[in-house]
């Protein structure tokens, strides 16, 4: 097959893919050879693709006269079928919804598992490893948690609120360097105190069962993981599953940012010299 | 009360009746005693500070003994264990001639950062149709509303954080 796309391209009978360009729609009106990748834009198939098409923020548009021959994937999107698929097709948000759209249901409830099964897999993971390596910033961060469960709901919404503003901001002064230098450092920003956040929500969950665990989970990673578990299995729940997910997503960004302000050193020092503390 | 000895244990009592406060003027050892037990109780211990113990209990590192546990390594083999599991239900990476262009993407490490920025960039893209429904609508104003938001919503945790800190030094 690959050969065949190959001898293809060569011929002129395929386009080569478009660059993917930041916020610039792609429509694909020709057989195109893919990869086809979009970036926080919508590309639209009215054509033959030789490959895949993966769209990160945005949304994959099949029509009637589009044929993929590959999978689709929409990263934070929808896709949209009126053509045909080959391959597998997937969108949405990370948890759980990056589910296919299309396809038989057993396929679909597979899918579907699966991708709970990859997110709950990364998050234990991620928890497991800084419990190891430094579990530092997110002892602190559940501190502080456990002590103004509300204040850090508030904070994390009040900061969400200042990342949309500050994104936004950053959208409006288009595609300049600045532009996209903001929305940039914004968007890693955000993901590094999410990811310490919901750490310190496990670490926090871990310590507060720590009188009904076993004897052989009361350390601290275990526990942590065990912690991690009981959100992730609690997101899973229909409706309230999503309320309380994101409810431990603001209330462990706002207590890292306000271990952040509160602690004065920055977390990254912190981690490397324990001893520097203000004790 | 007139031995030292019962002068120096009703001292060690906290007493300072008016016959051992006049022995104790009257008697140097006594005096002396009475100062030993002023300095003593200036070197009792003070109430323990509970932030400082919060702050050394929350920065001691991993000990190794803590690494060799097998218990240790629960969480990172089980979510190994699940991303595995999860991967195989999906079939493999969905859309991975595309995934092949990314450097240095390596298996769990794509899954956390897909998960994190997906949630994120989905945040980033309804943001982007909402200010871009703004722009349309109210022109500069709608950055000048955002920048208001900014910094309101900014000054709003850092009031939170401050309250914070009034509390610890209060």
């Amino acid at each position: 097959m690959r050969v065949v796309a190959l001898v293809a391209l060569l011929a002129g009978m395929l386009q080569p893919a478009p660059a993917p360009r930041l916020g610039h729609d792609l429509h694909i009106g020709e057989p195109t050879q893919g990869p086809v990748v979009g970036l926080l834009a919508t590309v639209t198939v009215a054509s033959r693709v030789e490959g895949d098409v993966v769209v990160l923020g945005g949304d994959v548009v099949v029509t009637e006269t589009g044929a993929v021959r590959g999978d689709v994937v929409a990263v934070a999107g929808t896709v949209r079928v009126a053509g045909t698929v080959d391959g597998r097709v997937v969108g949405g948000g990370s948890r759980g919804v990056l589910a296919p759209l299309a396809g038989d249901p057993a396929r679909a409830a597979r899918s579907v598992w699966g991708k709970h099964l990859l997110h709950m897999g990364a998050w234990l993971m991620v928890v497991g490893g800084m419990a190891l390596l430094a579990p530092q910033p997110a002892r602190r961060g559940a501190e502080h948690l456990a002590r103004r469960p509300l204040a850090a709901l508030v904070a994390g919404g009040l900061a969400l609120l200042v990342w949309v503003a500050v994104v936004g901001i950053g959208l409006l002064l288009g595609t300049t360097a600045v532009g996209a230098g903001v929305v940039m450092a914004a968007t890693g920003a955000l993901v590094a105190v999410k990811v310490l956040g919901v750490a310190a929500v496990a670490f926090w969950l871990g310590a507060r069962l720590l009188p009904w665990l076993p004897a052989g989970l009361r350390a601290e990673a275990p526990r942590a993981g065990v912690g991690m578990g009981v959100v992730l299995l609690l997101a899973l729940l229909p409706v309230a599953g999503e309320v309380l997910w994101l409810a431990a997503n603001v209330a462990g960004i706002g207590a890292v940012l306000v271990m952040a302000v509160t602690d004065g050193l920055p977390l990254a020092m912190r981690v490397l010299s324990p001893t520097a503390s203000r004790v | 009360m007139t031995t030292c000895i019962e002068v120096r244990r009703a001292l060690e009592d906290g007493e300072s009746s008016g016959s051992v406060a006049v022995h104790v003027s009257s008697c140097a050892d006594c005096r002396a005693h009475a100062a030993l037990l002023t300095s003593l109780a200036a070197a009792a211990p003070s109430e323990p500070d509970e932030e400082a113990m919060r702050a050394i209990l929350a920065a001691r590192p991993v000990a190794r003994w803590q690494r060799r546990q097998l218990r240790s390594w629960l969480p990172l083999a089980a979510g190994l264990a699940l991303v595995g599991l999860g991967l195989a239900l999906l079939g493999g990476v969905p859309g991975s001639g595309a995934v092949a262009f990314l450097p240095g993407a390596l298996g769990s490490l794509v899954a956390l950062a897909a998960s994190a920025v997906a949630d994120t960039v989905a945040l980033a893209r309804g943001s982007a149709e909402a200010v871009r429904a703004l722009a349309e609508a109210g022109g500069v104003w709608a950055l000048v509303w955002l920048v208001l938001v900014a910094l309101g919503g900014g000054w709003g945790v850092l009031a939170l954080a401050r309250r914070r800190v009034g509390e610890r030094q209060g």
